[in-house]
C-alpha cells in the first residue's frame, strides 16, 4: 500500500522536466482532477495527496488540469503516474487577445452584465447556467479572448460598474474587474476534458470549473478540500496591500459602503456557493471543517468525512530513540511561513533553559521561501543557537524518526497534517499548534471508546513559551515520552490507515462512475475562434 | 500600453462611398454618352473637370473641419487621372481603406490615468473623494473596541477586525490580536496567527530601531516618555522575541528613570514638562488654554506624560479616575487605548 508523503523527502516526490500523459487531451478519462496553484509544482501537503490518490488507484485513469495565474517557469516535482491520460494547464490572468480595430460587432450587454454579476455575487448552479448560456450567445458572434479587450467588453465593465459600486473609484473598479473576470472568462472558455467523474480540490476557480463540467456534461463532481478555501482566501484578501481600499472607512467595521475588498471576498464566496451546490458529494478531512462549508451552503446530506492515512508499516518499523541519546525536539516541514517556523526557533530557545544539550531538527525543504529560509538562519543566529539548531534541509524522515524524541508543528494553519500520522506511527509523541485536526489527533476525538490518552500537547498558536514547556516536559520524561507515542500510535493505528483513505476513494469513485449523466446536460454552441473574429474584422 | 490613437472626427467611408458612386454614375453617363455621338468630346473633358472640381471642393471642406479625407482624396486622384475606371477602383478599393490614425493628447492622459500610471494631485484625489462620497463617514457612530468585537463580535466582524489589524497595525492593539489569538473559534485562532505573524517583522524592527536610538532619545524628555510609552505598548503585544522582550522592558525602566531623574534633580527642566492638574475639569481647562495659546507642544507633552502616569510609569501616581477611557477630552488616543475611532 503506498502512503501519502507529508514532504519532500519522502514517498515519490522527485524533480522532473518534463510531464508526459499517457494519452491525449481528447482521451475520456474515468476522473478529471481539477487543481488550483499546487501539483505539480509546488511540493508537500495537497500535491502529495494528488500524487497519492493518482498512485493508489492505478486501476482507473485520471485527466489533470492545473489552475495557475499564468505561465511558471516552475520544474514540476511530480512525475505524472502511469494512469494519467491527459496533463493541462488552465492560466487565470492571462487571459484576453490582442485588440482588434474595427471590430464592427455590437452587443447589447446589460443581459450578460446582470448575469456575471450575478455568478460573481450570489453564485449558485442557475447563475452559473446562466452566465453560461449569455457568453454562450456573445460567443457565437466574438471570440471570449477578443471581447475582453473590445468595446464590448469595456460596455460590460461600464454595466457592472453602475450596478455594483458606482460610489468606488472607476480606476480601481476596472482593474479589478479585468483580474477577477479575466479568471472567470478563462474557466467558462476552457475545453472541457472529457471525464466519468470531475474532481476538484478545492473550491474557487478549480470548484467553479468543476461546477462548469458538472452543469454542461451532466456528470457528478466530487469536492474534496483539505482546508477551506474561501476561508483562506477571505483571509488573505482582508490582509492584502494590493487590494486598494477606495473608500476612506476608517477604522469602522460596520460602514455599508461596498469597496474593493468586499467585492473580492464576495466573489470567492459565490464561487464556493457554485462548487458546492454543483457537487455530488463534498468531502474534507475532519468534522469541524464541515462547520465552515455548510456555512458557505453546502448542504449536510452532501457531506463526507474521509481521513487521510498512511502506511502504518512503514513507520512502526522505526526503531525508537534512545533514553541517553542527546535530546532532540524536531519540525518536519517546509520552511515558509505557515509554518511558523520562527516561534520553533524561539522555542528551541526557552527550552534550551530547561533542558541540557537539547539539539532541534529543522527538516523540510527551505527554497521555496528562501527569504523567509534567510530570516530563520538569521533569528537562530541571533539566539545563538548555532549549535542547537540544525537544519539539513530535505531528508528521509523514516530514518531521521528513529533519532528524534518529540516532533513539534508550530503552523498556523492545517488540515490534517500527515506529519503527526507519521510520527505517530513510529510513536512519537507530538507538540502541535491548536490547527486543523491536530487536537483530534493527539488527543482524541469526543466519545474517543475506549479511550487511548494523550499523543503530546496542544498549544495555542504563536506561544513559544507553552511549546517550549511542553516539550521539556517530554524530554524530561522519558516514562511519560514513551506513554504518549505509544497512545499516538494507537490512535494512528485505529483511525488514520492508509488502506481505509484508499478503499474510501474507491468505493466512492466507483460509486460516482456509475451513475447516469444527468438529464440536465447542456450542448453547448461552437465556440468562435480567434481567427473568425479577425475575419468579422 | 499602446499608443492611444483615435480616428477621425467623421468617419469618411459612407460618405467617400457615396460620393464614389455619384462619382462613377456622372463619369460613365457622360462617357457613354460621348462614346454614342450624343455628346461631343469637349462636353465630356467639361464634365470630368467639373465632377474633379466638385470632389476638390468637397476635399478642401473636409480638410478645413478637420475630418479623415484619405478616401475623398483617392476619389479625387484616381477619378482625375483615370475617370469612370477610378470611380469605379476607388468604390471597391474604400471599403476596406482604414482611416488614418491621428494622436490625442486627450486620449493620451486619459490612458495614462486609467493605467494608474500618474500620480493624482492629491487635492483633486481628496476634492473628487469629496464629490464622490467617498470620504469618512463623519455622521456614523464611533467604532467598537477591537478587543470587544474579538471577544463578542460575529464570525465576519472579527475577521474584519483582525484583517483592520493586519493593515493598519499599532501596537495597542496586542491586546485584542491576543485575544483572538486564543479564540476558541478556530478560523479566528488561525487568522490571528497570520496577522500575527506578519505584523511580528515589523514590530522587531520597529523597536530595535528605537533602542539603537535610545541614548539621544532619553536626553529629550518628552521623546523619552513617548517611547517609554510606545515600547510598552510594544511589550504588552506579547509579540517580540524574549530577547527583544528583556530589552525592551529594560529600556522602558531607562526611559523612566531618565524622565524622573529630569523632573526630580533638575527643578529647570522639570519646570520645562508640562504637567496636567489632577482634576478632570481643571486637566481639560489647562489643555484647552495650550491649545489657545498655541502651546501644542507642550500640550502633547502634558498627555504623553499623563499617559505614562496611568501606566504607572510616569512622573506621579495616577491623580483621577475615569468613567470610561471612550470619547472624553482628555482620553488617550485610539492607538493607545485599543479602540477604534474614526
Amino acid at each position: 500500500m503506498t502512503a501519502m508523503p507529508s514532504e519532500p523527502g519522502t514517498g515519490t516526490v522527485r524533480p522532473s522536466t518534463e510531464l508526459a500523459a499517457n494519452g491525449s487531451a481528447a482521451d475520456e478519462a474515468d476522473i478529471c482532477l481539477i487543481v488550483e496553484g499546487c501539483y505539480p509544482y509546488v511540493p508537500g501537503g495537497v500535491s502529495a495527496w494528488i500524487d497519492w490518490l493518482m498512485r493508489t488507484q492505478p486501476h482507473k485513469t485520471f485527466s489533470v488540469v492545473t489552475l495557475w495565474p499564468r505561465p511558471t517557469d516552475q520544474k514540476p516535482r511530480y512525475e505524472l503516474p502511469p494512469n494519467v491520460v491527459s496533463f493541462r494547464h488552465l492560466y487565470l490572468q492571462d487571459f484576453g487577445d490582442a485588440p482588434v480595430n474595427r471590430l464592427g460587432e455590437t452587443f447589447d450587454t446589460r443581459d450578460l452584465a446582470e448575469a456575471l454579476g450575478r455568478l460573481t455575487t450570489e453564485g449558485g448552479i442557475a447563475a452559473l447556467g446562466d452566465a453560461d448560456r449569455r457568453l454562450s450567445e456573445l460567443r457565437t458572434r466574438l471570440p471570449l479572448p477578443v471581447m475582453f479587450n473590445s468595446p464590448v467588453a469595456w460596455d460590460l465593465v461600464l454595466a457592472m460598474y453602475g450596478a455594483e459600486m458606482p460610489h468606488g473609484s472607476f480606476l480601481h473598479y476596472f482593474w479589478a474587474w479585468r483580474a477577477l473576470l479575466g479568471g472567470l472568462f478563462a474557466v467558462m472558455e476552457f475545453p472541457l476534458p472529457k471525464a466519468a467523474v470531475y474532481h476538484t480540490i478545492s473550491t474557487g476557480y478549480a470548484g467553479l470549473l468543476a461546477a462548469r463540467c458538472g452543469y454542461e456534461t451532466g456528470r457528478p463532481v466530487l469536492l474534496t478540500e483539505h482546508g477551506i478555501y474561501t476561508n483562506e482566501r477571505r483571509i488573505e484578501l482582508l490582509m492584502a496591500e494590493w487590494v486598494a481600499d477606495t473608500i476612506d472607512k476608517g477604522h469602522a467595521l460596520d460602514d455599508p459602503r461596498f469597496d474593493l475588498r468586499d467585492m473580492w471576498v464576495r466573489a470567492f464566496e459565490a464561487y464556493a456557493r457554485t462548487c458546492y451546490e454543483g457537487s455530488t458529494q463534498v468531502v474534507t478531512l475532519y468534522q469541524d471543517n464541515q462547520r465552515l462549508q455548510k456555512a458557505l451552503g453546502a448542504e449536510t446530506e452532501r457531506l463526507a468525512v474521509i481521513a487521510n492515512g498512511i502506511d502504518i508499516g512503514k513507520y512502526g518499523a522505526v526503531t525508537p530513540v534512545p533514553d541517553d541519546a542527546r535530546p532532540t525536539m524536531a519540525l518536519i516541514g517546509r520552511v515558509v511561513p505557515i509554518k511558523d517556523v520562527e516561534t520553533f526557533i524561539t522555542a528551541a530557545h526557552i527550552a534550551r533553559e530547561r533542558v541540557p544539550n537539547l539539539r532541534a531538527l529543522i527538516l523540510g525543504p527551505v527554497d521555496e521561501d528562501i527569504a523567509y529560509a534567510d530570516d530563520c538562519k538569521r533569528h537562530v543566529a541571533e539566539l545563538g543557537l548555532d549549535d542547537v539548531i540544525e537544519m539539513p534541509g530535505s531528508v528521509d524522515v523514516v530514518e531521521y524518526l528513529s533519532r528524534i524524541h518529540v516532533c513539534v508543528l508550530t503552523s498556523l494553519s492545517e488540515s490534517q497534517p500527515l506529519v503527526i500520522l507519521e510520527a505517530g506511527a513510529a510513536g512519537v509523541p507530538f507538540v502541535a499548534t491548536n490547527v486543523g485536526s491536530c487536537r483530534e489527533i493527539i488527543e482524541g476525538r469526543a466519545g474517543e471508546e475506549p479511550p487511548l490518552g494523550a499523543g503530546g500537547a496542544v498549544t495555542d498558536l504563536v506561544a513559544p513559551d507553552q511549546i517550549a514547556d511542553a516539550v521539556a516536559d517530554l524530554l524530561l520524561d522519558p516514562e511519560r515520552r514513551r506513554r504518549e507515542g505509544e497512545a499516538l500510535r494507537a490512535r494512528v493505528q485505529r483511525y488514520y490507515r492508509s488502506e481505509q483513505a484508499v478503499a474510501a476513494y474507491d468505493d466512492l469513485y466507483g460509486r460516482l462512475i456509475g451513475m447516469p449523466t444527468a438529464a440536465s446536460a447542456v450542448e453547448r454552441p461552437a465556440t468562435a475562434t480567434t481567427n473568425k473574429a479577425r475575419e468579422i474584422a | 500600453m499602446a499608443t492611444p490613437t483615435h480616428r477621425g472626427a467623421e468617419t469618411p467611408s459612407s460618405r467617400a462611398i457615396g460620393a464614389a458612386l455619384a462619382t462613377l454614375v456622372v463619369e460613365s453617363g457622360v462617357g457613354a454618352a460621348a462614346l454614342g455621338g450624343t455628346v461631343a468630346i469637349g462636353w465630356l473633358v467639361l464634365a470630368h473637370l467639373v465632377v474633379c472640381a466638385i470632389l476638390a471642393v468637397w476635399l478642401r471642406r473636409l480638410v478645413a473641419s478637420g475630418a479623415e479625407v484619405s478616401g475623398p482624396m483617392l476619389l479625387l486622384l484616381v477619378t482625375l487621372v483615370a475617370g469612370p475606371i477610378g470611380a469605379l477602383g476607388s468604390l471597391l478599393t474604400l471599403p476596406f481603406l482604414r482611416p488614418r490614425a491621428t494622436r490625442s493628447e486627450l486620449l493620451d492622459a486619459w490612458y495614462d490615468r486609467i493605467s494608474l500610471s500618474t500620480a493624482v494631485d492629491p487635492e483633486a484625489k481628496l476634492a473628487e473623494s469629496v464629490l464622490t462620497g467617498r470620504t469618512l463617514d463623519a455622521s456614523a457612530p464611533p467604532p467598537a473596541r477591537l478587543h470587544g468585537i474579538i471577544l463578542r463580535g460575529t464570525l465576519v466582524e472579527r475577521q474584519k477586525a483582525l484583517g483592520l489589524i493586519a493593515r493598519r497595525f499599532d501596537p495597542a492593539y496586542g491586546l485584542a490580536l491576543q485575544a483572538a489569538l486564543q479564540s476558541p473559534e478556530p478560523v479566528v485562532r488561525v487568522q490571528a496567527a497570520a496577522v500575527a505573524a506578519r505584523v511580528r517583522g515589523a514590530l522587531k524592527t520597529d523597536v530595535r530601531v528605537m533602542l539603537a536610538r535610545l541614548a539621544d532619545i532619553e536626553r529629550e524628555p518628552s521623546a523619552a516618555a513617548d517611547a517609554a510609552a510606545h515600547l510598552d505598548a510594544c511589550v504588552g503585544t506579547g509579540l517580540l522575541d524574549a530577547g527583544d522582550r528583556v530589552r525592551a522592558e529594560a529600556a522602558v525602566a531607562r526611559l523612566r528613570a531618565a524622565i524622573a531623574t529630569a523632573a526630580a534633580d533638575a527643578p529647570g527642566v522639570g519646570q520645562r514638562i508640562p504637567r496636567l492638574p489632577a482634576s478632570l475639569a481643571a486637566a481639560h481647562e489647562a489643555e484647552q488654554a495650550m491649545i489657545a495659546a498655541g502651546r501644542f507642544r507642550d500640550f502633547r507633552v502634558a498627555r504623553r506624560v499623563d499617559a505614562l502616569a496611568r501606566r504607572g510609569l510616569g512622573v506621579r501616581p495616577r491623580r483621577r479616575h475615569r468613567a470610561a477611557t471612550d470619547a472624553t477630552p482628555l482620553a488617550p488616543t485610539s492607538a493607545e487605548s485599543g479602540a477604534v475611532s474614526s
